[in-house]
């Protein structure tokens, strides 16, 4: 609890946090002058092509999670051979100065950035929810599949500082990480099984698990972050920005106390005779270890682990351009293999100078098929977004996610 | 003001959500159902058979074989030395002598009496012991002294020791001292004439330094020759060991049954034996004041016989060492002639036998030609061999566990649950089983039933009996469960009952019954 308000407090310093979703406000490029600009972020979303929102809520809010939301979920992942279920939570501030020269050089300013970040992301069979949610006694066929069960999370902090091109707003970014935290599961084989009376159960496990926790520091690392931006024709004597970002770019280093674990063993179990469970008792061995039964002991050692990069190339919205619609479209992905490749499009209507409005759809990412919506406000030198890429998840215990996403821009004349 | 406004309004939401996002105000939290194999076994007799508790009859049946000793003398017990001093003083019988070196001035032979009170020894041969020497001389220069124990021997060879004694005076003696270990010496006690007893003999001599000068020695310089015999063990005696009465009562605790705390057994062709022994050879008689038990009900019931209670007369051994061949008597204990089967089945946990023994009851009727060694022993020895046939009615077997489970702390707990049994069984009587979970005070907490007994084959004697198979379930609820953060102790009853009241059941070789113990649990998982 303390940890968690740790890091409430620290995110609310650092900048704006929302409940949900990653960067679906189309970033509107401004080719008008200004000295500078302040930006605070935050961007929270979770997905899922499997659990729906009322069940993660209960999970992360927390609650009971009722039977009927597990049944609903499992309907979900009836017949998919792997599912997922992921989000982040990031949140920063950024100053970016286009009054200096940096390097001496006319066309660059700097930038300085701050930010807090969460990932987790998990890829999981049926049968793996339903033995973790509903138990053994709900197994069907006698048999759960346990193969390519994955597992990520990672949350650190970053600090950086890079160059921006004041004509096109490019920047580069190279950032000191401080590692918080981080888990790293994958069992690349794995198989549960009971005969019919459940009067023996076998456990076949093969994969590796690392994690390190406690504290507010567990190693360093840096990342790059960039964001280009490359104007390209667009229809009749017109222009547009097609932009190239890639963020969390990096490594971080584990300390010493990150414990590793490797597992590649059958364990089968089917009661004990009685004469063991009085020798046990006679040796005051009371506790049963599922750990000890499979043999499995941690090794302490350092770790480089790889930051969850996230790249998107998009075609994004121009906010100088005085058309009133304008499309917009792109791809992205994190750098890990429980998220896919998510695509996007939409549409942003800009119906008065002070307001917009968009709306997109996505496919792809932890989960399938999301719509989303937004609205952004200029007023005076303030530019205020908030949007959410899950408009059905937002209304509907039926949806498989939710996110919101703010911005607020203070351009500096 | 739409601006701040619009700022109070985020600034709001962002409060809310950090709010919500550092102080969960509830866990979150499912329930899950979990079938766990905890126990599998098969108990049968066949363990027993390899303890040599039971044989099997050649139809298969198991026949109980009980060993005990109930009383078991040996020459430690019967026959104790106790420690003797010998003292032997020496000194010229004229006023004063001039003596030459290497010249022998004193040699003396003396008897001294073993104190053994009213026992007559004759010889003994001593499994451990020692004999502590000292031996103090006023002579004013060096002389050889010579102590021997004539009857003192080992392996034919007499005990002699010669010491090279340094000046002394009167006023300070010079001191040597010797400690002899006597095992596996032989002492003849029959003294110089060998027709005595209790007797043992020192010779001592003086002589001058061959290599010293002439020394001047008078009446007043006397040798104290000093012997203590002790811790003497015997490995042998010969003799009269008196007339030697004792008694006693042994107890014994049969750990077994304290697990039985109910219900009534029926036994049948009972055959039961003390065997009574006399190892000595020397004659002797015996009786069993008592013999009682306590039951697990606490009421006592005494074994009565005809021969419980009367001298029982001991012939003495036969034999030699190598050849000695007790004297035995038997008392058989069966229905028709004892209140063996009431004493049995009062299901003794505790017993007494009550005892005395009388060694030679008509004096020294041998001339004093006892004899004991090692080998001997005065024994009472219990056996039983009987077939393995009983009937029970509620018979309550209990025994406690300690356990220990906090439900309401940690990421999983159990809601509420039940304990399966599938057990199949060929013996013949059923089982019904109670669970009680107690506090740290040894109050209930709560109890609870299998909603139906473990069957048992309904063929009391049949080598082949049919196998029942049950399933016996309990079940915990909620409010139960939730009472388990209290719980110390489990204390597991069964009741076993043969089919038909006042039924025998033979037990047979081959019966067993095997089960299978579930947990079949509705976990809470809270994080």
């Amino acid at each position: 609890m303390n940890n968690r308000f740790i890091s409430g407090c620290i995110t609310f310093l650092l900048g704006i946090n929302f409940t949900t979703a990653q960067e679906i406000l189309p970033l509107q490029h401004d080719t008008s002058y200004f000295k500078g600009e302040f930006i605070v972020h935050g961007d929270a979303f979770y997905h899922s092509n499997t659990i729906r929102t009322e069940f993660a809520n209960t999970l992360l809010w927390g609650g009971y999670i009722t039977d009927e939301m597990k049944d609903a979920s499992l309907k979900n992942a009836a017949g998919r051979p792997r599912n997922r279920f992921g989000g982040t939570f990031s949140s920063g501030l950024e100053y970016r100065n286009y009054t200096v020269n940096l390097f001496g050089k006319e066309d660059w300013g700097f930038l300085v950035k701050a930010g807090y970040e969460i990932y987790a992301g998990a890829q999981f069979t049926r049968d793996a929810f339903s033995l973790l949610f509903k138990g053994n006694a709900h197994v069907t066929n006698n048999m759960a599949d346990l193969t390519d069960l994955r597992f990520d999370q990672i949350t650190y902090q970053k600090i950086g500082f890079g160059v921006v091109d004041k004509r096109s707003k490019s920047a580069i970014s190279l950032n000191f990480v401080n590692a918080q935290s981080f888990t790293k599961m994958h069992f690349v084989n794995g198989e549960y099984r009971q005969s019919p009376q459940t009067d023996s159960v076998s456990l076949l496990l093969k994969g590796d698990y690392s994690s390190a926790s406690g504290g507010m520091s567990n190693g360093l690392g840096f990342a790059l972050d960039a964001d280009f931006r490359i104007e390209i024709p667009w229809g009749k004597a017109k222009t547009a920005y097609i932009r190239l970002k890639a963020e969390n770019i990096g490594v971080a280093f584990f300390n010493n106390q990150t414990k590793n674990y490797s597992l590649d063993t059958m364990y089968r179990y089917s009661g004990f005779e009685i004469s063991e469970l009085t020798s046990s008792f006679g040796n005051g061995n009371e506790e049963f270890s599922l750990a000890d039964s499979l043999n499995l002991r941690p090794s302490e050692g350092g770790k480089a682990v790889w930051l969850p990069g996230y790249i998107q190339l998009a075609k994004i919205v121009d906010r100088t351009n005085p058309a009133k619609l304008q499309p917009f479209f792109g791809i992205n992905v994190y750098t890990n293999a429980i998220y896919l490749p998510q695509v996007f499009a939409g549409i942003h209507y800009q119906p008065h100078p002070v307001i917009a409005i968009g709306a997109q759809a996505s496919y792809g990412g932890f989960g399938e098929l999301r719509g989303g919506f937004y609205l952004d406000l200029k007023l005076g030198q303030f530019y205020l977004g908030v949007g959410t890429q899950d408009v059905y998840g937002a209304v509907s215990k039926n949806g498989l996610g939710q996110s919101l996403t703010g911005r607020i821009t203070w351009k500096i004349d | 003001m739409f601006f701040f406004a619009l700022m109070r309004n985020i600034a709001t939401v962002i409060l809310i959500v950090i709010l919500f996002a550092s102080c969960r105000k509830e866990k979150a939290s499912w329930d899950s159902d979990w079938r766990i194999p905890l126990i599998h076994d098969s108990l049968t007799l066949s363990k027993l058979v390899t303890d040599s508790i039971l044989d099997i009859n050649t139809d298969g049946s198991y026949q109980l074989v009980i060993n005990r000793d109930l009383l078991n003398l040996n020459i430690d017990s019967l026959l104790r030395l106790p420690d003797t001093v010998i003292r032997q003083n020496v000194a010229i019988a004229v006023s004063e002598v001039n003596v030459p070196p290497g010249f022998s001035f004193l040699n003396q032979t003396e008897d001294h009496t073993f104190e053994v009170a009213d026992l007559i020894l004759k010889k003994v041969v001593l499994a451990s012991g020692i004999a502590d020497i000292k031996i103090s001389s006023p002579i004013s220069a060096p002389t050889i002294l010579t102590l021997t124990l004539p009857s003192v021997k080992k392996d034919g060879v007499v005990y002699s020791k010669t010491i090279n004694a340094p000046p002394g005076s009167l006023s300070s003696p010079s001191i040597t001292s010797e400690v002899l270990d006597l095992s596996g010496y032989e002492i003849d006690l029959t003294g110089q004439d060998g027709s005595s007893f209790n007797i043992i003999q020192s010779q001592v001599s003086v002589s001058s330094d061959p290599n010293g000068d002439p020394v001047t020695v008078t009446n007043q310089d006397t040798v104290r020759f000093n012997v203590e015999f002790k811790s003497l063990t015997p490995s042998y005696a010969r003799g009269y060991f008196g007339n030697q009465s004792f008694s006693d009562t042994t107890t014994f605790d049969f750990d077994l049954m304290n697990s039985i705390v109910a219900g009534a057994i029926d036994l049948e062709n009972i055959s039961l034996n003390i065997r009574v022994e006399n190892g000595l050879k020397t004659s002797a008689r015996a009786k069993f004041t008592h013999v009682q038990n306590d039951g697990i009900s606490g009421s006592s019931v005494g074994l009565s016989h005809p021969e419980l209670g009367p001298w029982i007369w001991l012939n003495q051994a036969t034999g030699d060492w190598n050849s000695l061949v007790p004297s035995v008597h038997n008392i058989q204990f069966d229905q028709s002639n004892s209140t063996i089967e009431a004493f049995l089945e009062n299901i003794p946990k505790f017993m007494r036998v009550g005892y005395a023994f009388e060694l030679n009851p008509w004096g020294n009727t041998s001339g004093g030609y006892d004899e004991f060694f090692s080998h001997s022993t005065v024994r009472a020895f219990l056996t039983a061999n009987m077939p393995l046939a009983i009937g029970m009615n509620n018979l309550t077997y209990a025994d406690t566990f300690a356990l220990n489970y906090d439900n309401s702390q940690g990421t999983i707990s159990v809601k509420s649950g039940a304990i399966e049994i599938e057990a199949s069984n060929s013996y013949s009587f059923d089982a019904d089983l109670h669970l009680e979970f107690l506090d740290a005070n040894n109050a209930v907490l709560f109890q609870k039933s299998g909603d139906q007994k473990i069957k048992g084959s309904t063929s009391l004697a049949n080598s082949t009996p049919d196998v029942e198979k049950s399933k016996i379930r309990i079940t915990l609820s909620e409010e139960e469960t939730s009472k388990l953060k209290d719980l110390e102790n489990l204390v597991v009853k069964a009741v076993f009952d043969t089919p038909q009241s006042g039924s025998i059941s033979t037990f047979y070789d081959g019966q067993f019954i095997a089960f299978k113990l579930f947990t079949n649990l509705k976990l809470t998982v809270k994080f």
